[in-house]
């Protein structure tokens, strides 16, 4: 049986990169540095900023909002807990249970958004199938949607999202292969606010291994789940790209780190850099050109735009959030 | 009798000739990266070196992302 690198207690994590295999403890405790020196190399965060970690209740997000309830009081950050209720049958009641015994065990404040509550009682798939449109781009699009909303309503100067090195590289692969580079710059640690319009996004988690996510969500006992969305795309481009990197990874360690900086370091800098973003006339949200992508597909499926109707609820849902917290929070 | 290995999040399981072999010998059977399964024997979380006989319960995760 392998042992500990540190203490020699028997091993639970093998990290060959690292050199190093670790204790439940160790481990635990080296995936809360590494995520600390990643937030802290880029300049994730700042002390009295209020972050709001968007939380689907699968491994990675599950692991890094655990991981902020055990470091926030180091960083002086205020974590909120954000998930949506994207009505996808029990897969999303399973993972809505998940979120809610989160915020309990760890004691982050939750807000969760029903999309149901927003579209006139529609889940994903539905307002997928009346728009014509494949269900992953519009849940994309509802979800950023919803999610940079919040962070406004809230006044959270970031939204921290779970995405891990292994769906990084997927990504930047795929965009590299179909000369999409110019797309790369936004899946790096973090990607900046325009004040009034979005709120700035980082991501903790793109030098942390897939595996490593999902060794400490087991680890640490957080509650997840390990289902897999109905809805996802069989053997996608980004499926073969993450099996590919892993097989060299395999090879080896450390490839998938290399390749990380590699990447990132290629892709341009966003055209504009959002200066060129607008305001959708109708709701106020970011928008390319006069409306936004949110209240366009909802004026075309229901015939009147939701954007609207979207902060009515999301705002309901901070202030539950926030009365939860007491009076006494000052938030 | 011979190991049977459950496989998630398909909930799929294999069963194999062996009655006894080591983890990562398992997983490469199953053709998965290393790289890419936690593994649990027993409900504990296993390193690859790891013995399994027949009698064990084994569970191999891929780590796979939800949405």
């Amino acid at each position: 049986m392998a042992r500990c690198s540190i203490c020699g207690r028997p091993a639970i994590a093998e990290l060959r990169y690292a050199r190093l295999r670790l204790c439940r403890e160790h481990f635990l405790e080296f995936f809360t540095r590494k995520v600390e020196s990643t937030i802290s190399k880029h300049g994730l965060l700042k002390p009295g900023e209020k972050v709001l970690l968007a939380v689907s209740g699968g491994k990675d997000s599950v692991s890094l909002a655990h991981v902020f309830s055990q470091m926030a009081g180091r960083l002086g950050v205020r974590p909120f807990l954000f998930h949506i209720d994207l009505g996808l049958g029990d897969y999303s009641e399973e993972q809505r249970r998940a979120v809610e015994e989160l915020s309990r065990r760890t004691g982050l404040p939750l807000i969760v958004v029903s999309v149901r509550d927003i579209l006139r009682g529609d889940g994903i798939p539905q307002l997928a199938r009346k728009a014509r449109r494949p269900e992953c781009s519009v849940c994309g699009m509802v979800k950023r949607y919803l999610t940079n909303l919040a962070a406004l309503v809230l006044g959270a100067e970031k939204v921290a999202m779970g995405h891990n090195l292994d769906d990084t590289l997927a990504y930047l692969l795929k965009n590299k292969l179909m000369g999409l580079e110019e797309y790369s710059s936004k899946l790096g640690p973090s990607s900046p606010s325009v004040p009034g319009l979005l709120a700035a996004r980082i991501r903790p988690l793109v030098e942390v291994y897939e595996r490593e996510t999902l060794l400490y969500a087991l680890a640490s006992g957080a509650p997840f789940t390990h289902d897999e969305c109905p809805f996802r795309p069989r053997e996608s481009l980004e499926d073969i790209n993450k099996e590919y990197v892993n097989r060299l990874e395999e090879k080896s360690p450390g490839t998938k780190l290399r390749l990380l900086k590699t990447l990132l370091k290629d892709s341009p800098p966003l055209r504009g850099n959002g200066e060129k973003l607008g305001k959708c006339r109708v709701c106020g949200m970011p928008a390319s050109g006069d409306e936004c992508s949110f209240c366009r597909l909802t004026r075309r499926v229901y015939g009147e735009p939701l954007g609207p109707r979207a902060r009515e609820v999301v705002e309901a849902s901070v202030r539950r959030a926030l009365e939860g917290l007491g009076a006494g929070a000052g938030v | 009798m011979a190991l049977k290995v459950k496989l998630m999040p398909e909930n799929k399981v294999v069963e194999m000739d062996e009655k006894k072999a080591r983890v990562e010998t398992i997983v490469r059977r199953l053709g998965l990266p290393l790289e890419m399964v936690v593994v649990l024997k027993n409900g504990n979380i296993a390193t690859s070196d790891e013995l399994v006989s027949e009698e064990d319960e084994l569970v191999v995760m891929r780590a796979v992302s939800g949405g």
